[in-house]
């Protein structure tokens, strides 16, 4: 009786060193002793109090923010639905969605089917979403890049040529003088007016420049543009001059060199100082910005 | 005399002085009951959150039962059934010199038997038992802690205790 107390008392913490040597030879008391230094191996993990706490505030914050409705973004919902709403009107008036970007603009426009079309400068893009459930047909003025999703078949129309695919990403340019596909991901098809039907996979290009119809391969997983950046492989010095004047919205003087040159290589979007030096160094050119205007001298 | 009144949990002095005072019992007992199959801090935090939300309509006094209860119930929510594994932690508590290779076979398989003993233990059990030899809480915390009586917290001990003898023994 008086043991069982004493082992009691050791389990509450509250037994004296004196009394515990009453414990001491007792073969019972032993093992509760070693299993009770065998649990220190599974003790929890540390746990700190207070970098815990500041952990749940930022937790609490993320949440609260979620979850807050603040007058102005009420207000500002209700304007956006406005605006949508007066956009719809206008464009059901057309019968036609069109979404255009201006010089220096990028956007990025998704179909009803969740498809994305990642417009470039100085491009337009219409579709009819009435019909879209019956044919999956958009018309491309400039240059887009198209990421489909699996479906029927999706038909880009162009001046120059269509391009049909089931589903993939590919990039499409029309622009003056030239028409250019690349494909992605998948496979599509190129019907250009006057020539053969042209079956493009993954990794392939087709090139209408001046007529002359080439083929290409690219290693890159989207277009260039996409990161903010131009690339030009063997194309006419104008054609650099004309994105360059999309993507600044400048204009360009080039009156008193040679536009003709065949020019390889690129230029960033995001600081034309740059941009400048990245066409003109090659060509050993010089340049001088006058506000949106920009010379080219020898 | 009212002074329970006034001290509300949606006070954030009061909020964060909860936090302090219960938020690693909350964490150990989460851990002994279901093991790091369920992140313990991750369910603290929960039952935390779940406190600031209900701030209004729990009172201070039951602010702690509050919490035991919704980590537990979050806890169960989130492992299903699983079975809980305590974790052989790698380091040593002690350094001992000198050992001889019979002793720490022996003392490996001691421990071997030891973990597979502890965790064949009811939840309610190791719960207790932990809190008591590895934590160092005194029957009357645990009991408050559990919302059992203290002579249920004693109970549950000396079974554990026992069991693990008997267990060991057998192996």
């Amino acid at each position: 009786m008086k043991k069982e107390n004493l082992f009691q008392r050791w389990l509450d913490h509250d037994l004296s060193e004196a009394d515990r040597e009453l414990l001491k030879d007792d073969e019972r008391f032993s093992a509760y002793e070693k299993f009770t230094q065998a649990a220190q191996y599974f003790r929890a993990p540390e746990f700190n109090t207070s970098s815990s706490y500041d952990r749940l505030l930022t937790r609490q914050q993320q949440v609260q923010r979620k979850s807050t409705f603040k007058p102005w973004r009420i207000a500002s919902a209700i304007a956006a639905i406005l605006v949508l709403g007066f956009l719809v009107v206008n464009m059901l008036d057309a019968d036609l969605n069109t979404y255009s970007t201006a010089a220096a603009e990028k956007t990025e426009v998704f179909l009803p089917d969740n498809s994305a079309v990642n417009l470039n400068a100085e491009s337009t893009l219409s579709f009819n979403e009435e019909k879209w459930q019956h044919a999956r047909e958009v018309k491309l003025q400039g240059e887009a890049l198209f990421t489909v999703a699996k479906g029927s078949k999706f038909t880009v129309e162009t001046e120059v040529g269509n391009v049909s695919v089931l589903g993939t990403v590919f990039n499409v340019v029309q622009r003056d003088g030239l028409f250019e596909v690349v494909c992605y991901e998948g496979k599509v098809l190129v019907e250009i007016e006057g020539q053969q039907a042209k079956e493009l996979t993954a990794g392939e290009g087709i090139k209408l420049l001046e007529k002359n119809l080439s083929t290409f391969e690219t290693a890159t997983a989207n277009p260039s543009w996409v990161n903010n950046k131009s690339v030009f492989k063997s194309t006419p010095y104008y054609q650099i001059l004309d994105e360059l004047e999309r993507q600044y919205g400048i204009t360009v003087d080039a009156s008193s060199i040679d536009k003709s040159v065949i020019f390889t290589g690129s230029f960033t979007h995001q600081d034309l100082d740059t941009a400048l030096k990245a066409v003109t160094l090659p060509l050993d050119l010089s340049y001088q910005i006058n506000g949106s205007e920009v010379k080219l001298v020898k | 005399m009212k002074k329970d009144l006034f001290d509300s949990v949606c006070d954030e002095k009061i909020y964060e002085g909860l936090y302090k005072k219960h938020a690693k019992d909350l964490h150990d007992f989460c851990y002994y009951k279901f093991g790091d199959t369920v992140d313990p801090e991750d369910k603290v935090h929960e039952a935390f959150m779940k406190l600031w939300e209900k701030c209004k309509s729990v009172p201070l006094t039951k602010a702690k039962s509050f919490l035991f209860t919704v980590i537990n119930n979050t806890a169960l929510n989130a492992i299903k059934h699983q079975k809980v594994k305590l974790k052989f932690q790698s380091q040593k508590p002690k350094d001992y010199t000198n050992e001889s290779p019979e002793f720490v076979m022996e003392e490996q398989q001691f421990m071997q038997k030891f973990e597979r003993a502890l965790n064949n233990l009811p939840e309610g059990q190791r719960v207790a038992f932990m809190l008591n030899r590895v934590e160092g809480k005194k029957h009357q915390e645990i009991a408050d802690m559990l919302g059992i009586s203290r002579k249920a917290v004693e109970k549950r001990i000396y079974t554990a205790l026992d069991k693990l003898r008997t267990e060991i023994k057998e192996l």
